[in-house]
């Protein structure tokens, strides 16, 4: 998509705007949304964040109550600051957020550094896939015995695991 | 010597950051006055037998503290809250670890001109260090967790200083501006995000960090950073081609002004400095490069109250801002 303004360069901000119930959508390229928006200018991303924040309202506001359980944010909050109260908010708001990740970072899969003490759970994570493909196969295969001791296998490691991602 | 390195007429200081937070403590805005020194420690504790000194920014004169800003080892947002945060410097300050800024750690690593790998290797020895010892709040999906999601993934910033008077002074900007954009990649201020670019100083610096690796950010950045270089290069030349006498007449009128005023404010030095800096790219005058940069940080109001051991008034500051500069130039 072109930008609406200029008709030359791609369009990558998106805006929405609703005044009285009545709904306008913006798409601009960078340059346009910076004399666009006179905030925009030379400020990076935090503005252009809250700028997707503020600007992506869906039809219901459902979403703006949900609440961390650990820190007690609710995503209302975070739509207001662009900040996020704790680690554990990305698991609450986890749905709306990879979305606008998506829209920041053109992505939603971490690629690079891992820290070492998480290469444990990613080792675990993968083992668990191997062990659930198995599974699949002996199933198809018609191997109920496999299956079964994969499938205890599989029970065996998922407590541990959300033990792990709750502590 | 250093005028010899060929990226330097443009290139000042590359810089990384990685930013890094603990998995059990709230982000430093939700810390309360216990967490906050919890933090602190844990980050001392793995960067005090590395033979990195922890400064208490509240024990700090105002000036103290954002003459440190001006020599970029602290930001701003790291003095919104002096008794809850911390920084952590190395001997040489070519690495600096802030404690409770937007996140709990910020490790940055400076180094002079354009080396952006070099950079990146100081910060990830820290980051080895810290992660052998602490836990961090990573997701395996969406990487590191950051306080603000402009940072989720690899918490990385690899940014380049650049000074680009021929683009700012030949209305290129904006084309620059939307050309870096389409990489991924922002142009900001002198001082970080919502500054000006005083003295044409501008911070290049990517804006992705979820969904490519450190390698290759690294990579993007040092191919734009490249690219900007020679664009600016090139319209240095086109402008002394195009009308020597008015470049020339403009940069040593900003040398005169140097030599020889009383009094020289903040943002006239600036405006000065620029055109001193390219005079010396070019030749022009017999100033140094490393002298004309030496003056970049020594002539900015903290530091020069820093100097003087004393808070100072503008007019005072002005006055030994226009006799500091002399005596660099002379030496």
């Amino acid at each position: 998509m072109l930008c609406e303004n200029c008709g030359k360069q791609p369009a990558t901000v998106h805006l929405t705007t609703i005044v009285g119930g009545e709904k306008t959508e913006q798409h601009l390229c960078a340059a346009c949304c910076q004399k666009h928006k006179q905030a925009l200018t030379m400020a990076g991303m935090s503005t252009l964040l809250l700028s997707l924040l503020q600007g992506a309202g869906p039809g219901s506001h459902e979403h703006l109550a949900l609440r961390c359980e650990c820190c007690g944010q609710t995503f209302e909050d975070f739509q207001k600051t662009g900040m996020l109260g704790c680690p554990k908010c990305y698991n609450a708001f986890r749905q709306h957020l990879t979305p606008l990740l998506g829209r920041i970072h053109g992505k939603t899969q971490h690629v690079g550094r891992v820290p070492p003490r998480s290469e444990e759970q990613n080792h675990a994570a993968k083992r668990l896939e191997a062990l659930k493909r198995d599974m699949e196969r002996a199933v198809a295969d018609e191997d109920f015995e496999l299956a079964a001791r994969l499938r205890d296998e599989i029970r065996a490691m998922q407590p541990a695991r959300e033990e792990e991602s709750h502590a | 010597m250093h005028d010899a390195i060929p990226e330097r007429d443009v290139a000042l200081i590359s810089r990384v950051r990685l930013a890094r937070n603990y998995q059990d403590l709230p982000f430093p805005g939700f810390l309360d006055a216990e967490q906050a020194q919890e933090s602190i420690r844990r980050a001392v504790a793995v960067l005090e037998p590395r033979d990195m000194k922890l400064l208490a920014i509240d024990q700090m004169q105002p000036f103290q503290r954002q003459a440190m800003v001006e020599r970029h080892l602290i930001s701003r947002d790291l003095l919104k809250n002096p008794e809850r945060s911390a920084v952590m410097l190395d001997q040489s300050e070519s690495l600096s670890v802030m404690i409770n800024e937007e996140d709990h750690l910020r490790i940055q690593a400076f180094v002079p001109m354009f080396d952006l790998n070099a950079a990146a290797k100081l910060a990830f020895d820290a980051d080895d260090w810290l992660s052998a010892k602490l836990s961090w709040a990573y997701d395996m999906e969406l990487g590191y967790l950051t306080a603000c999601p402009t940072n989720t993934g690899t918490g990385m910033r690899a940014s380049a200083m650049l000074h680009l008077p021929a683009l700012t002074w030949s209305g290129e900007m904006g084309k620059v501006t939307q050309a870096v954009s389409k990489l991924g990649l922002t142009l900001r201020g002198l001082y970080g995000e919502g500054t000006e670019a005083q003295g044409d100083l501008y911070q290049l610096s990517n804006q992705v960090t979820l969904g490519r690796n450190e390698h290759d950010i690294l990579d993007d950045m040092q191919s734009a950073t490249s690219q900007m270089i020679d664009w600016e290069r090139k319209v240095r030349v086109a402008l002394h081609a195009g009308d020597r006498l008015a470049l020339e007449d403009r940069l040593m009128r900003a040398l005169g002004v140097m030599e020889r005023a009383r009094r020289i404010n903040a943002k006239e030095f600036m405006q000065r400095w620029s055109c001193l800096r390219l005079a010396s790219c070019m030749k022009l005058i017999p100033i140094p490069l490393d002298t004309v940069d030496g003056m970049l940080t020594a002539a900015q109001p903290a530091s020069i109250q820093q100097a003087a051991g004393e808070s100072l008034t503008d007019e005072q500051r002005d006055i030994r801002r226009a006799s500091l500069i002399q005596t660099m130039i002379k030496v």
